[in-house]
């Protein structure tokens, strides 16, 4: 037993052991190409240079605080808040809790305070909308391509709290949240029908909301219970279905594998 | 064995009456005389040592008793066993075997029920209506009672706690706290067996139900006429209507969800007893059984008991109302919600990432409405993370709570109890397209 256990030790000091290291290396080191990897090569021509290049330094919000503050780390954060913890801002007016903690009305609500930090997630002075220029695109998936965030006009035309962190998607969220009344006509309302009926190809959903700007739910809303000809439908159909005739099994299963994730996602499976 | 031919008289002899000697003891007359207008079964009263089936064997006895019909057996080679007591014509024990059970007494003394409540009224509540149809002996009336005081408190204890929930996620709270699979493993937790087939000879002590016998499912609320324009979805079932049909967990009365449901595969079969259907049948007669002892307590000890029985023994158990939502589009509705409230739009806004360009990056988005956080979510897709945080904003909307120990109405029932102070309860759910 003993033998065995000491041969078995001394077995990768000897010379062979130590060149087929070398040569499985080499191997790797040639098969994997620069491409592979989004952020270079993992390997280097030498051990010294291959370590040296991958001695990336700490994420600077784990670094040594300077403020000799007992400060908690969170990055990522451990857990997630609990959904059952109100936020202040949605406790009733009767709510005790809110009249005990008056000050909270002037500041921020949350225990929280973002201030302006070095690393990526809290760079001060942003307007909504407008990326920092030192943040990368966004990794999109497929090997070769990116997705590169295209810089969003601000929609508010306001510059945002710059205490806070920046916006991730500001366009989307300020589409959904409309103030303005529409000026909604039953005459227009009637004429969106009227197209609908006349030429579904042609007036589209997108397309109206365009022409009569609107949104494109309120398309739907105003063309909702109208039936068309059965020819549109039958085109739609088909012009669905020859599209998904050219997916292969990998793109099926992945478009498949992304329906059934949002499906979880908001079921709170995920 | 000998197996028994079939004469064609049989049928005509399985139909006759009682006969006037299988009376039981003087004291249960009174029970007794109540169960003759019920067709009873003759046939049950002897049991052969054979392999025959029951209902011939001893459909044969009854009619040697009658009328001698020698069919060729040999009764001194074949005599019959035992000669079952009288009670094993009746469809569940006789009330005053209660007495007599240590099943029975020692249910009532683990469930810590007052003295007030007699044996006799628990033995009842453990004769579901498919082991006997008599309305004077089985749990129907005690269960209609227990469910009606159990579902009002769990409602009105629901509503005080959480003014905030959608309809939908009432109904699912609902029956998590009293719907039948809940009360089920209820009645199995307080150590309730089934007898494997009722009848009068059994310890009432045991539960008592048929998982064989086809009994119309008891729904309590309003019905509809015709259960099959609903589902075929010529008449509308939305929230309002079924507020005003429907019973207390917005389900259909005799409409079984249950036929919808996939059969299971012979391998998912194999790791369950019995078929969809028994189980199905076990579940309602074990909830029913529970509906019913409340029902008792509630009827012998009046209502601040039934209330405390109810708080023991149901709302005691930890449910994650959290879980029961489902979202379409959470970000729109989290919109629609700030437009409502005069909230400031909600922003989603980056917290904290790490590995943007690594396969597995982590992403920590924040809702903001102005200055204030609503929610915020972890997720590996700035997508996901922000549906997920606008589902967390909303959930911590649903979910607000005034606190644990939240008065409800039916403290004022108490003589002495403090003034009411109108309670908080939501304008209601939050409407988008």
């Amino acid at each position: 037993m003993e033998a065995h256990l000491s041969a078995a030790l001394t077995a990768p000091a000897s010379g062979s052991g130590i060149q087929q290291l070398i040569s499985a290396s080499k191997r790797l080191a040639i098969t994997a190409s620069p491409a592979a990897a989004p952020g270079g090569a993992r390997f280097k021509s030498s051990t010294s240079r291959t370590k040296r290049a991958l001695n990336v330094p700490p994420e600077p919000s784990f670094a040594k605080r300077q403020d000799k503050t007992t400060g908690i780390i969170f990055n990522p954060p451990s857990s997630s808040p609990s959904v059952f913890n109100t936020p202040f801002k949605f406790l009733p007016k009767c709510d005790p809790r809110r009249r005990a903690n008056l000050p909270s009305l002037f500041t921020l609500s949350t225990t929280t305070k973002f201030g302006p930090t070095t690393g990526l997630a809290g760079p001060s002075s942003i307007t909504i909308g407008n990326p920092p220029e030192s943040v990368p695109p966004l990794y999109h998936g497929g090997m070769k391509s990116y997705k590169f965030q295209k810089p969003q006009p601000n929609p508010l035309g306001i510059k945002d709290d710059p205490t806070l962190p920046p916006a991730v998607d500001p366009a989307a969220d300020i589409a959904r949240y409309r103030t303005e009344k529409l000026a909604v006509t039953p005459e227009m309302v009637a004429e969106i029908r009227r197209l609908r009926v006349e030429d579904p190809w042609t007036n589209s959903g997108v397309a109206m909301a365009q022409r009569f700007n609107v949104s494109h739910s309120f398309i739907r809303y105003a063309t909702r219970g109208i039936r068309v000809q059965k020819e549109y439908y039958d085109d739609l159909k088909k012009w669905k279905e020859d599209k998904q005739a050219r997916w292969g099994p990998r793109r099926r299963q992945a478009r498949e594998d992304r329906a059934r994730r949002l499906g979880m996602l908001f079921r709170g499976e995920l | 064995m000998k197996r028994l031919r079939i004469d064609p008289r049989w049928p005509i002899q399985l139909a006759r009456p009682v006969p006037a000697g299988a009376a039981p003891s003087c004291c249960s007359q009174i029970h007794a005389a109540l169960r003759t207008f019920r067709p009873d079964q003759p046939f049950r009263a002897v049991r052969h040592q054979s392999t025959s089936a029951l209902t011939l064997d001893s459909a044969l006895e009854a009619a040697a008793a009658d009328e001698p019909y020698d069919d060729g057996t040999d009764h001194v080679r074949f005599p019959p066993l035992e000669r079952l007591p009288n009670a094993t014509k009746l469809p569940s024990p006789l009330p005053e075997r209660a007495l007599t059970s240590a099943k029975l007494a020692a249910l009532h003394a683990r469930l810590s029920l007052p003295q007030k409540l007699p044996l006799q009224t628990l033995a009842r509540a453990l004769v579901d209506v498919s082991a006997d149809e008599n309305p004077l002996f089985n749990n129907v009336n005690l269960a209609f009672v227990g469910q009606t005081i159990t579902h009002y408190h769990v409602a009105e204890w629901l509503m005080c706690r959480y003014p905030r929930l959608p309809m939908t996620i009432m109904y699912a709270a609902m029956k998590a706290y009293a719907g039948d699979e809940i009360l089920h493993s209820v009645a199995r937790s307080w150590g309730v067996e089934s007898a494997a087939e009722p009848g009068g000879e059994v310890d009432p002590g045991l539960l008592q139900f048929s998982m064989y016998k086809p009994v119309s499912h008891i729904g309590f609320g309003y019905g509809r006429k015709d259960n099959s324009q609903v589902e075929q979805g010529r008449w509308r079932r939305g929230i309002a209507n079924r507020v005003l049909f429907d019973d207390d967990f917005g389900e259909q009365i005799g409409h079984d969800t249950r036929k919808k449901a996939q059969i299971p595969t012979s391998s998912q079969r194999t790791f369950s007893y019995g078929t969809e259907e028994t189980r199905a049948a076990a579940e309602r007669a074990h909830a029913a059984a529970v509906r019913a002892v409340v029902g008792s307590v509630y009827a012998h000890c009046g209502r601040e008991a039934g209330k405390a029985f109810i708080r023991a023994h149901i709302l005691s158990r930890t449910i994650d109302v959290s879980t029961l939502f489902e979202f379409k589009s959470p970000v729109v509705e989290l919109a629609r919600l700030c437009q409502r409230e005069d909230f400031e739009p909600p922003v989603a806004r980056l917290l904290s990432e790490t590995g943007r360009l690594s396969r597995t990056p982590v992403f920590v988005v924040g809702i903001f409405s102005g200055k204030d956080k609503l929610g915020e979510a972890v997720a590996g897709n700035l997508d996901h993370a922000r549906y997920k945080a606008a589902m967390n904003s909303l959930k911590s909307w649903y979910l607000y709570s005034p606190g644990e120990s939240v008065r409800v109405p039916s403290e004022m029932l108490v003589e002495g109890s403090k003034a009411w102070e109108p309670t908080y309860i939501d304008i209601g759910e939050i409407i988008h397209g």
